[in-house]
């Protein structure tokens, strides 16, 4: 397969591997930063913020 | 900017903000253009064939497993001798990516194994001192859950980071220690890389790109740890307005 030879399973699953770490990170970070943004806004819906910020808390 | 500066959250945020796009940009391209020269260009190894593509990868991974302990290290000193405030943030941020990296080391070197050695895995020092790693990795994202007040787990994590430190030279020079199946550095030694050039440009440009792909993780990371601590504050500090 795309002249990888006989071992062409083994550097396809290497590299898919590799591959699936790397989105899982890239995901895990992305989504994190969703979820705690999320809160952030919805808090400051609430009226909740920082004292530096100007809020109650 | 001095270091310093960045132990405002705020700034370190907006740093963040204006930096990571550039950074996530640069990776991608650094790693894609590392992969089509590992793929595409570098010849095949005359002995390991087509496999020595997996090299590739999991060199830099086995580099970066390493290079992300260091950098929990000096962020433990941060945080138990500098008291950075961003210290067991960094640490805290950087464990998972450190144990991913890790575990894409050990995967890709068993699928390597196997086809050159017959072998998935062989308990030598230096597939073992890995393996150790990894385990000190999801041990240290433990204690980091294990304990709830951040400032109390971010020292115990410090202080348990920093004895793990000995398993790093251990793993460098475990196969110049003991006699392993794994073979001997052809890249970082005293004497220079054994590496044909053709091999060598691809390996190191694909490892710049990953460490840049790490970089730019751990930034995130660790701009969703100081998100996080700023809602637990707020919860904190609304749940004592509230008892008031």
């Amino acid at each position: 397969m795309f002249g990888l030879g006989t071992h062409w399973e083994f550097i396809a699953g290497a590299y898919a591997v590799s591959g699936a770490v790397l989105i899982a990170l890239v995901a895990w970070v992305l989504s994190d930063l969703h979820v705690q943004r999320r809160i952030l806004r919805d808090m400051d819906a609430r009226g909740i913020r920082r004292r530096s910020d100007g809020g109650s808390a | 900017m001095p270091l310093i500066d960045l132990a405002n959250p705020t700034r370190f945020l907006s740093l963040v903000d204006r930096a990571l796009p550039w950074l996530a940009g640069l990776a991608g391209l650094v790693l894609a253009i590392g992969l089509y020269l590992s793929i595409a260009v570098a010849p095949d190894d005359y002995q390991q064939g087509a496999t020595v593509k997996i090299m590739f990868i999991h060199v830099p991974s086995a580099w970066l497993s390493m290079l992300c302990y260091m950098l929990m290290a000096v962020s433990a000193l941060g945080t138990l001798v500098w008291r950075h405030p961003l210290a067991d943030v960094s640490a805290k941020a950087a464990a998972p990516i450190g144990a991913a990296f890790t575990f894409m080391c050990l995967a890709t070197g068993s699928l390597w194994g196997k086809p050159m050695w017959g072998t998935w895995w062989q308990w030598d020092a230096r597939l073992t001192s890995v393996l150790v790693l990894f385990i000190m990795y999801l041990g240290l994202i433990a204690l980091w859950r294990t304990i709830e007040d951040p400032a109390r787990a971010g020292r115990a994590v410090a202080i348990l980071t920093l004895v793990g430190v000995v398993n790093i030279p251990i793993i460098k020079f475990s196969v110049d220690w003991w006699s392993t199946l794994h073979q001997p550095a052809a890249v970082i030694r005293l004497d220079g890389p054994t590496i044909h050039p053709s091999m060598l440009w691809p390996l190191l440009i694909t490892a710049l790109g990953f460490t840049l792909v790490f970089f730019a993780l751990h930034l995130g990371a660790m701009r969703n740890e100081v998100l996080r601590r700023r809602v637990r504050t707020m919860r904190l500090l609304e749940a004592a307005d509230g008892a008031e």
